[in-house]
């Protein structure tokens, strides 16, 4: 069965980093999971971003292949930032 | 060099263009006094004008110096002006605009001369600090509701973007985030983002403007007047304005302004024939006021709402609706007005052909008393500048 393999980092002490599979959180803070999947069905990945001007972010997803993601990013004036793609699994 | 040396040296640009631009701008032209009070609208002649489409609204870049030449028409009279906008920095823009008015063709336009402001003209200089550039709302809430219509929304713009740059590699267009697309969007695939609210425009503007427009008045003093009088003076408005930007079609402004103006006791002029010289009879006829005009002083506070209808199909603006009351608390009226624009947008949502509307007003009488509706009541249709909902600084 395949699994999401996910992991996510905030250079800064404060703020928010969400990642959301679908309907159901990922994770809530930086950190790493493994979700497992269903082979055939398509899911939506999205991850938001709120922290400090400058922070580095991270999120990094290993597999499944279809949705293998290495993500590094600076966070411009506003310090947030969103993202999503959707695969299938 | 301060700003009226700089206008002063190149009026003649300034007019130049303006006169050279004329026969191409009569479909458009700058607005007027967007929250003017019925009470001025027989005296004062010199309106205040704007610019730029309705979704043009962030900080527009100005390549050119003179950033908008315009020719108004409405009623009896029509306005040219010349604005000239300078960024001052990052969120604050510095505007100087020159008006001229006249009742004829426009031959030749001379809003400044060595001598100052010319008749009829009004010089307006502002000071605006604005920042409604896109910020991201905090989405947490829709996210984690499963709501999916920002996805959507964000996959569309980014799947026009990638096209657009000839993306094709799918892990870099999984990587292309908001924060790294929004600087290069389209008013359309913005538009998008706003719809599902994953940006909205920073809320706050603020600023200060000063206004100087030259009257001048044939009179007679009174009825035992046997020529009339002149008199030529300078009306000044002090203005300073805090603005919320509810949506990027909706914005709340409440604005103070100090008026120092020369009033009539009549509102229109009336025919007054007199002698050439003492022995050529009666020979010429001056349309003018009856009394001598005085100098008074008004303080208006005014809250006014800016807003923007649009097809829903398309989002793109069709009717601005500019609804505002007014407090003159010298004179103790109150004025109500209603703007309303018609606006042609081209896919862009930029403003194209003719921009115009109607204007309507109702004004008490002193000590605010209601008055009967057919004597308070103004109206007026005007062709104009393209409406910028969040451009307040003239």
């Amino acid at each position: 069965m395949p699994s999401l393999s996910i992991t996510t980092l905030l250079s800064g002490s404060t703020g928010t980093l969400l990642v959301m599979l679908d309907s159901s959180t990922v994770l809530g803070s930086p950190g790493s999971a493994s979700v497992p999947l269903t082979t055939g069905q398509s899911y939506v990945v999205q991850w938001y971003v709120d922290a400090a001007p400058g922070d580095d972010y991270t999120v990094r997803i290993t597999s499944p292949e279809e949705a293998r993601i290495n993500l590094e990013r600076r966070l411009k004036a506003d310090g947030k930032d969103y993202g999503g793609f959707r695969f299938t699994a | 060099m301060n700003m009226i040396d700089f206008l002063s040296r190149y009026r003649q640009v300034i007019t130049g263009f303006m006169l050279a631009c004329l026969p191409a701008t009569v479909a458009l032209a700058q607005d007027e006094q967007l929250v003017k009070d019925a009470a001025n609208l027989a005296a004062n002649k010199a309106a205040t004008t704007v610019y730029n489409p309705a979704v043009n609204s962030s900080n527009s870049v100005v390549a050119s110096p003179i950033s908008q030449l315009a020719l108004k028409a409405k009623s009896g009279e029509q306005e040219a002006s010349a604005t000239i906008s300078i960024p001052v920095a990052r969120y604050l823009q510095l505007s100087a605009v020159l008006k001229q008015t006249f009742t004829d063709k426009p031959s030749r336009i001379t809003p400044l001369s060595l001598d100052g402001l010319d008749q009829g003209s009004a010089a307006i200089f502002s000071l605006q600090v604005k920042d409604l550039g896109p910020r991201m709302t905090d989405i947490r809430q829709k996210l984690k509701g499963g709501d999916l219509s920002i996805f959507n929304a964000f996959d569309a713009v980014r799947t026009a973007y990638a096209t657009r740059k000839g993306i094709t590699d799918a892990q870099t267009i999984r990587a292309l985030t908001y924060q790294s697309i929004r600087d290069d969007l389209t008013e359309a695939e913005k538009r998008q983002l706003y719809t599902v609210d994953l940006i909205r425009p920073q809320p706050f503007l603020a600023g200060v403007s000063a206004s100087f427009g030259k009257v001048h008045y044939d009179y007679v003093a009174d009825i035992t007047a046997q020529t009339p009088s002149e008199l030529t003076g300078v009306n000044r408005n002090f203005r300073g304005y805090i603005g919320w930007a509810l949506s990027y079609n909706s914005v709340f402004a409440a604005s103070y302004t100090y008026q120092r103006k020369y009033q009539t006791v009549a509102d229109d002029p009336v025919s007054f024939s007199y002698a050439y010289s003492a022995t050529a009879g009666t020979g010429l006829t001056k349309d003018v006021y009856l009394g001598t005009p005085t100098l008074a002083t008004e303080n208006r506070f005014s809250l006014e709402w800016r807003q923007l209808f649009s097809q829903p199909t398309t989002g793109l603006a069709t009717l601005g609706l500019i609804p505002s009351v007014h407090l003159l608390t010298t004179s103790k009226k109150i004025a109500t007005n209603l703007t309303v624009y018609i606006l042609q947008v081209d896919d862009e949502n930029k403003p194209k052909g003719l921009q115009g509307g109607a204007a309507f007003g109702y004004l008490t009488t002193t000590d605010y008393d209601w008055q009967p509706f057919v004597k308070g009541v103004t109206a007026e249709v005007f062709i104009s500048a393209p409406l910028n909902i969040f451009d307040f600084s003239k």
